[in-house]
């Protein structure tokens, strides 16, 4: 997916009032305004960049992925209205060097750079998961798992890409698991 | 204050114990008063999170921590609390206990209509000839008034109207009920039986016996293995006061259920000798009133009716009602439960289950059965609640590296196979581990607030080592590699079995309650809860409170009938 097909998935996830803002200011090429990490929610340019890295950890492929599942509006939900305001600070925090390593690495944003380039670098930042001194590793962690959960947890997650059943009537030990292809999704 | 006396009997309290009080009673024509302190849930209509999807539920299940830590700091423990079903929880901040920081006791509680009965975990046990006989034998505690043949045919009742289901084993340790066909063991559990079996014959793995119907059952119908049971079962499947013994005493007439009726105290008549009210504080409007009734059955809560007796004081009963011994409040015992092992099963890969079981395995007590082991270094035994499943997503994505479409792929497929095993050890009764009121703290009713004191002793200690080199013996096994011993046990409390503060005995002086659940000093006033329980057992207690209360009412009721109270 590129760019401008993964910024119009966006918007349309992102609901109209939202969207309209973010996707016509990131499209016109309109810089984002400056992060204020007590102002609510994540502003247009941090919605651009969750939205292009957990369209990477949970792509589209035989199934939807992150962004038909609406895990950047999940993300945003988090970010405003369940994380501290320290918890808020660390993940602007973490973002912004995230952005810086990747624009100094690709010598341009990470929105810009082609899927390979940001596989490179997600992988990168996951190879420094574990260093304390390493803020986008930290980033990647956190939207890994707010993808995750995000994706798993949403509509499509357990219909299309995992198998729902609410309601299952019996119980089998030992059903096999060729018959069904896919984990449940609870 | 007002007063009415229209009742044959008051019941406090409408969880699994009152509920079957109020079953019973009214089906033997008394008019019955059922008291709850908190508010009224309505079987299906109020379960709210009932096969609530997860995108559906808020934050996707993550703890919605400030709430939590301002109002459910002890509740949001437990595992079976979430958004789903927050509005069964007690709120621990309109309804608080004492702080005990340095020794803390995990009161984990509902605030509703059904009480704990709405979000148990259904395990029933029978307790054995043993159990009955532990404090005798090794003089922890007084002895019980009863023996395991007196409480047989109460098992049998409770079992035929609420449903068990489970599999025949024989074993002296753990008598079978009268089961419901038993649930099926999984692929896996099905190896473990058989090695564990083969390997250790004097143990055994068991499917969990379980309240969940396998068949349908007088207006309840047969479990759909949707899994989170503790959301509400609108097919009554699950047993629940709302889904069975509630259902069954308004059938007669003769119910007359009050929520929001918080029991300030029991009033004492000196001239009558008997509990001649039952003092009722509103808990929204703070109107007070008093009930009065020939009978009192107090089925609160350990915790809860112990709270009641002690807060009923009177100048025949300066220490609190009916304990002239003393004893009311003292020998609070809990399983101390936790200590175990886990570990992964290799290969099945081919299978998984269909459906979520209600119930996992069971290993019952194989230590000290009959007589004690040489090589043990402590009294009575432990048992193990097994689970045996493959891993879902969600335990599994921060162990699988990678992102995007290998990510994908990964997590399409389910976790290995894993063991865990959970041991629960019987906790001795000892007069140090207590409730207390501090009349210096004041609940929103004026209720002096419950302060615990309370610690696991030496024997529930020297259990720990053996019950975590047990598991891991016996998930190596099975095959199980990885295997990790876990010593670590949950917070006094949060087994949520509690039970003894009002406990029953041969001695008035040593005991509150005789053999009949009646209060030594205090004729019409019966205690049939979980303080009633001399000792502890290992097993989970919640059918035998059942069968006790039954029992109860039955011999209450022919001592009302003859006159003798």
């Amino acid at each position: 997916m590129n760019r401008r097909e993964l910024l119009q998935k966006a918007g349309i996830i992102l609901g109209a009032t939202v969207s309209l803002p973010v996707s016509r200011a990131v499209l016109a090429g309109v810089q984002a305004p400056a992060i204020s990490p007590s102002a609510g929610g994540l502003s247009v340019g941090s919605l651009g960049t969750i939205s292009a890295v957990s369209a990477r950890i949970i792509p589209a492929t035989d199934t939807p992925g992150a962004i038909e599942a609406k895990v950047p509006e999940f993300v945003d939900l988090i970010y405003r209205d369940w994380y501290t305001p320290l918890e808020q600070t660390q993940f602007i925090t973490a973002e912004r060097a995230f952005l810086a390593l990747s624009k100094e690495k690709y010598k341009q944003d990470f929105e810009e750079c082609s899927s390979e380039q940001q596989d490179e670098f997600l992988g990168l930042c996951e190879s420094r998961v574990k260093e304390e001194t390493a803020p986008e590793g930290f980033y990647f962690k956190t939207m890994k798992e707010l993808t995750v959960l995000g994706y798993y947890t949403s509509e499509i997650g357990a219909k299309q890409e995992l198998s729902y059943n609410p309601v299952p009537m019996r119980y089998k030990g030992d059903y096999l698991f060729s018959d069904v292809g896919k984990q449940w999704s609870y | 204050m007002n007063e009415t006396t229209d009742f044959d009997a008051i019941v406090v309290g409408s969880g699994i114990t009152g509920g079957w009080a109020a079953k019973e009673l009214t089906e033997r024509g008394l008019k019955v008063l059922v008291l709850e302190r908190g508010s009224d849930i309505q079987h299906g209509r109020d379960y709210q999170g009932e096969h609530m999807p997860s995108w559906d539920i808020p934050f996707r299940g993550k703890p919605l921590r400030e709430l939590y830590e301002e109002e459910y700091s002890v509740q949001s423990r437990c595992y079976a609390f979430d958004e789903t079903n927050r509005q069964f929880w007690n709120n621990d901040k309109e309804n608080p206990y004492v702080p005990t920081p340095d020794k803390p006791f995990m009161w984990q509680r509902a605030d509703v209509v059904g009480g704990r009965s709405l979000i148990w975990g259904r395990q029933s046990y029978r307790w054995s000839e043993q159990d009955f006989l532990a404090n005798k034998q090794d003089g922890h505690g007084v002895d019980w008034p009863i023996r395991y043949r007196d409480l047989e045919p109460w098992y049998r009742h409770v079992e035929d109207f609420i449903g068990v289901s489970g599999q025949a084993e024989g074993l002296s340790a753990l008598p079978d009920s009268d089961f419901l066909p038993a649930m099926e063991l999984n692929v896996v559990e099905k190896k473990a039986k058989a090695r564990i079996e083969e390997e250790f014959p004097e143990r055994t793995y068991t499917i969990g016996r379980t309240a969940i119907l396998t068949e349908p059952k007088e207006g309840r119908g047969t479990c759909h293995y949707c899994g989170p049971c503790e959301r509400g079962c609108s097919v009554g499947a699950y047993f629940s006061s709302q889904s069975s013994t509630l259902p069954a005493a308004k059938k007669t007439g003769n119910l007359t259920l009050l929520p929001d009726s918080v029991v300030h105290s029991l009033e004492y008549s000196e001239n009558e000798h008997r509990v001649s009210g039952v003092r009722v504080i509103d808990a929204h409007s703070g109107d007070k009133k008093t009930y009065r009734s020939k009978l009192v059955f107090l089925c609160a809560s350990t915790v809860a009716s112990a709270q009641i007796l002690l807060n009923s004081k009177s100048a025949a009963f300066p220490n609190g009602l009916a304990n002239r011994s003393g004893v009311v409040g003292h020998y609070l015992m809990d399983h101390a439960m936790g200590p175990g092992a886990i570990g992964v099963i290799p290969g099945y890969e081919e299978y998984v289950e269909y459906g979520n079981r209600p119930t996992g395995g069971y290993v019952p007590r194989f230590r000290n059965v009959d007589s004690q082991d040489k090589d043990t270094e402590f009294l009575r035994g432990y048992g193990y609640q097994v689970y045996i499943g493959r891993g879902g997503w969600k335990s599994m994505y921060d162990k699988t590296p990678g992102f995007g479409e290998s990510l994908k792929t990964q997590l399409r497929s389910p976790g290995p196979w894993t063991m865990f095993m959970l041991g629960y050890s019987e906790c001795l009764p000892q007069y140090d581990n207590a409730i207390s009121l501090d009349e210096r703290k004041l609940d929103r009713f004026g209720i002096p607030q419950i302060r615990f004191d309370f610690s696991f002793g030496s024997n529930e200690d020297a259990m720990i080592p053996d019950m975590t080199k047990q598991a891991a013996a016996m998930i190596r096994t099975v095959g199980g590699v990885e295997v990790m011993e876990r010593t670590n046990r949950g917070l006094p409390g949060e087994a949520i079995h509690e039970m003894g503060t009002v406990r029953m005995g041969r001695d008035p002086a040593t005991s509150a309650l005789n053999a009949y659940n009646q209060t030594h000093d205090v004729p019409n006033l019966f205690v049939t809860d979980g303080s009633c329980m001399t000792s502890s057992s290992c097993v989970n207690p919640s059918l035998t409170y059942m069968a006790i209360t039954a029992r109860a009412v039955d011999i209450a009721v022919g001592l009302l009938r003859e006159g003798k109270v």
